[in-house]
């Protein structure tokens, strides 16, 4: 029989008909013991949701119920088979107006499900529901909606169910190895989180908290008198057993709820960096003039973290053992040494294999060990240490945030796979504290001192990528901009003008290159204050030169320098000083860029927006350096011409396209500010 | 002697309360929260108290915020929420942390001397028991899950050591 010609026969059953059918086979199928037939019945009938209306659905699965709650045996025998044709039920039409209880289905089918842990098979319901939730996918809800929110919501009660059937069936299994059912789940839980990355704080949530109830509540099940006596039989030392599976259990715990933290933030940005810059400008600024306010609070991450700490994991030992071995990966480059495998290469190959033997973990690692994931980790000591903001007890330098931001970082710099956004916000997060921590001046000495140039320039392209890979969090993307400037302003000057003339011509992302050209603009006409030369002119204008008093000790200088001889004021210069060859470069940037934005034919003019963007940042930058002296003024105004030239080209050739021309006309802006006096 | 009685943690109006005047006495410890599914336990536990009232048995509690918020009040209202709602008449001591950095010396040794659950050492939940005999040595730990009614044959058998 060709599958038309039985659909057409299933299609001819009366609903009345199916119901009859279903109960009539019961009895037949237990009467012959032959169970594999009635699980036939069921797929066949059960099987397409959508040929029922939601009315008849809800019917179905009552008559279901009362087979299989009138009938343990049936329950017992193919009850494996029935969480996967039930679950598609949950998704309908409801919109969740009212409780989850009035959605269709739902309630039945939590009802079926627990009869189905009283009286089904455990092992086999365990083994079926593992992979049910292995494959579990928020879009399975596709067919009924394309509402996110609603496939949410369908997405959530199937895991809840499906979590509900798992939790007792693992209790009712009697094993001296009840480790080897709780990886199952473990396992299946964390393929769904995988397949599943939550593209809400809701949802990221609430699978927190279903990895929180089954980890919390999981106890192993205690050793039946037939199993005690089946291990004396067979010579099994039961207490042996018993000690061996608590050490797998516990190492199973821990890995399960540091897998699933870094499992979840791995596209998922909490905002901890956001909560503590927030937090650091209430103390310097009133309310209204705060950049931003923003206050982390997720209960599900603080009982993650309690339970963590109930599993002895001690979160601030990890954090701190993490730090030092990313400064042993870091220290041992030889930065001397600028040979072909150049130190850069080296710190690459050097953070991926780290990363690859150390960090990547799935509950079992590299080593195919129970392994914790050290992302996870960090990312609950971090929400620890944002909840009491007890940042002042931390001692936490420039060179450790450089250290845990390369190393997290760098893995996901060579493959996006590896990247983990949660970890972003972490090294984020960390860099403001390091940078809280000291002056800038004390920040720039330990730059200068203690950091090499190549780890330096590598933080700083970690930073950027960081901007670049959080398109879409504003206030994020502010932030790391914010410390990528302050990074620079703290850095050795050329450092800081290579790294944003070579971004400003060579970085792929339009956004980005103009943000940087915007930094340059600011480096190079803002005077150096409150940092180093400031501060230091600050000290030594006031020592006593004729006392012996340490410079250091602010107070008692202060008090008897009235009478002191002083130095003189150092005089203030840029954090970026242009020279000739600078300004030089600065009009080849603008001049290339204007040249790769425009292409004429005789007919039209292509306009390439993407680079329109980053030359009005040119235009903008020689704005404010027109009147230096280093600059060719010569060249400057062959540049400007040209720049008009093609404006006015664009407004003759495409004046039909608005668009075009309103983005020209801004050039001209600048353009116009840059001639005039 | 037994480290257990150099402790002296603060009573619910912050005085010392020093376990050197504990020797002789079984002690059960528990720490308590009351919001917790657990909360219920307080009546068992003052039953239990009542139970061995007049023998050297001594029930303390010590409330502690640390699972899942569930202690949040001052030290007052936790000594009138046990009063009004339980009727408790066993010594509710100053509210602790349990886990962490900042675990009283009390847990700390608690935890020192008895793993729980799976031998992890930390306290898991609300409402898990210390069961300490007569001479400082801490005997039992049993899970939140434990009745208090399950620890008097333990105590019976402390009591007659």
């Amino acid at each position: 029989m060709s599958d038309t010609e039985s659909q057409t026969t299933l299609e001819d059953v009366s609903f009345s008909k199916i119901l009859e059918i279903l109960e009539v086979a019961a009895e037949e199928s237990i009467a012959n013991k032959d169970y594999l037939s009635y699980s036939t019945v069921l797929d066949i009938y059960l099987g397409q949701p959508s040929r029922y209306s939601y009315p008849e659905r809800e019917e179905i699965l009552a008559k279901l119920l009362s087979i299989l709650d009138e009938n343990h045996v049936l329950t017992y025998e193919i009850g494996w088979d029935l969480p996967h044709l039930i679950i598609p039920y949950i998704d309908s039409d409801y919109d969740f107006e009212g409780s989850i209880r009035a959605s269709p289905c739902v309630y039945k089918i939590m009802k079926l499900f627990e009869t189905l842990a009283l009286h089904g098979n455990p092992k086999e319901l365990l083994l079926k529901g593992c992979e049910l939730l292995s494959t579990l996918k928020l879009s399975d809800s596709e067919s009924v909606t394309s509402d996110q929110y609603l496939q949410e919501k369908f997405f959530n009660i199937k895991l809840y169910c499906i979590m509900e059937l798992l939790t007792p069936c693992m209790s009712n299994i009697k094993s001296f190895y009840p480790s080897r059912f709780l990886s199952m789940i473990f396992t299946a839980f964390i393929n769904m989180l995988n397949q599943n990355p939550p593209p809400t704080t809701t949802l990221a949530n609430f699978q927190i908290k279903r990895a929180y109830s089954l980890a919390r509540n999981y106890s192993p099940p205690l050793p039946t008198p037939e199993l005690v006596k089946e291990a004396s039989s067979q010579g099994i030392d039961l207490d042996k057993v018993n000690v061996e599976e608590n050490a797998i259990i516990r190492k199973l715990l821990t890995s399960f709820i540091t897998c699933t933290v870094e499992i979840v933030f791995k596209d998922h940005i909490e905002g901890y960096s956001l909560d503590l810059v927030s937090y650091f400008q209430e103390s310097k600024r009133d309310q209204l003039q705060k950049y931003f306010d923003f206050r982390v609070t997720n209960e599900s991450m603080d009982r993650a973290f309690l339970l963590s700490q109930s599993f002895d994991i001690d979160p601030e030992e990890r954090f701190v053992d993490f730090v030092k071995e990313s400064h042993k990966i870091f220290k041992s480059v030889d930065y001397t040494k600028d040979d072909e495998d150049s130190p850069s290469t080296k710190l690459f190959e050097y953070v991926l294999v780290d990363y690859q033997k150390n960090i990547y973990t799935s509950l079992i690692n590299a080593e195919k060990k129970i392994a914790d994931s050290q992302y996870g980790s960090l990312i609950l000591y971090t929400h620890f240490i944002t909840k009491y903001h007890n940042i002042k007890e931390i001692e936490f330098t420039f060179e450790d945030a450089i250290a845990l931001t390369l190393r997290l970082t760098i893995p996901g710099m060579i493959q996006s796979s590896f990247n983990n956004r949660g970890v972003h916000d972490v090294s984020v997060f960390w860099c403001w504290v390091a940078i809280n921590a000291s002056s800038a001046s004390e920040l720039e000495e330990e730059i200068a001192t203690k950091i090499p140039p190549v780890l330096l320039k590598l933080f700083i392209q970690a930073l950027l990528f960081i901007v670049i890979s959080s398109p879409t969090n504003g206030n994020f993307r502010y932030l790391i901009m914010s410390l990528l400037t302050r990074v620079l302003s703290l850095s050795p000057e050329n450092i800081t003008y290579d790294f944003l003339t070579d971004s400003l011509e060579n970085c792929p992302y339009d956004n980005v290159r103009v943000a940087l050209g915007g930094v340059l603009r600011e480096l190079m006409t803002k005077d150096r204050e409150n940092i180093s030369d400031n501060e230091l002119a600050a000290k030594l204008s006031s020592v006593k030169l004729s006392t012996e008093e340490k410079v250091g000790d602010e107070k008692k200088v202060g008090k008897e320098s009235s009478d002191a001889k002083v130095a003189p004021p150092l005089p203030r210069r840029k954090y970026i000083t242009l020279t000739k060859t600078r300004a030089d470069q600065i009009l080849d940037i603008t001049s290339k860029t204007h040249s790769q934005t425009f292409k004429f034919s005789p007919t039209s003019a292509n306009v390439d927006i993407s680079k329109l963007s980053t030359l009005s940042a040119c235009l903008n930058l020689l704005v404010v350096i027109k009147s230096n002296t280093s600059v060719d003024q010569e060249k400057l105004t062959s540049i400007l011409e040209s720049v008009l030239r093609s404006i006015e080209k664009v407004k003759t050739l495409e004046k039909d396209d608005a668009d075009k021309v309103n983005a020209v006309d801004i050039l001209s802006i600048a353009v116009e500010r840059i001639k005039s006096k | 002697m037994s480290k257990f009685y150099e402790l002296a943690p603060l009573n619910n109006k912050g005085e010392p309360f020093p376990f050197s005047e504990l020797k002789g006495k079984v002690v059960v410890i528990v720490n308590v929260a009351s919001k917790c599914g657990f909360t219920p336990q307080y009546k068992e536990l003052e039953a239990l108290n009542k139970q061995y009232e007049g023998k050297d048995v001594q029930i303390l509690g010590f409330p502690c915020n640390q699972f899942g918020g569930q202690e949040p009040g001052s030290s007052e209202e936790i000594a009138s929420f046990c009063q009004l709602n339980f009727g408790v008449t066993f010594p509710v001591l100053q509210k602790i942390e349990v886990n962490g950095d900042n675990a009283d010396p009390v847990y700390k040794y608690l935890k020192s001397q008895k793993s729980g659950l799976l031998g992890l050492t930390r306290i898991k939940w609300n409402f898990e028991k210390f069961l300490i005999d007569k001479k400082g040595n801490v005997i039992e730990r049993y899970s939140s899950v434990t009745s208090p009614a399950k620890l008097s044959t333990k105590i019976d058998e402390l009591l007659k050591q």
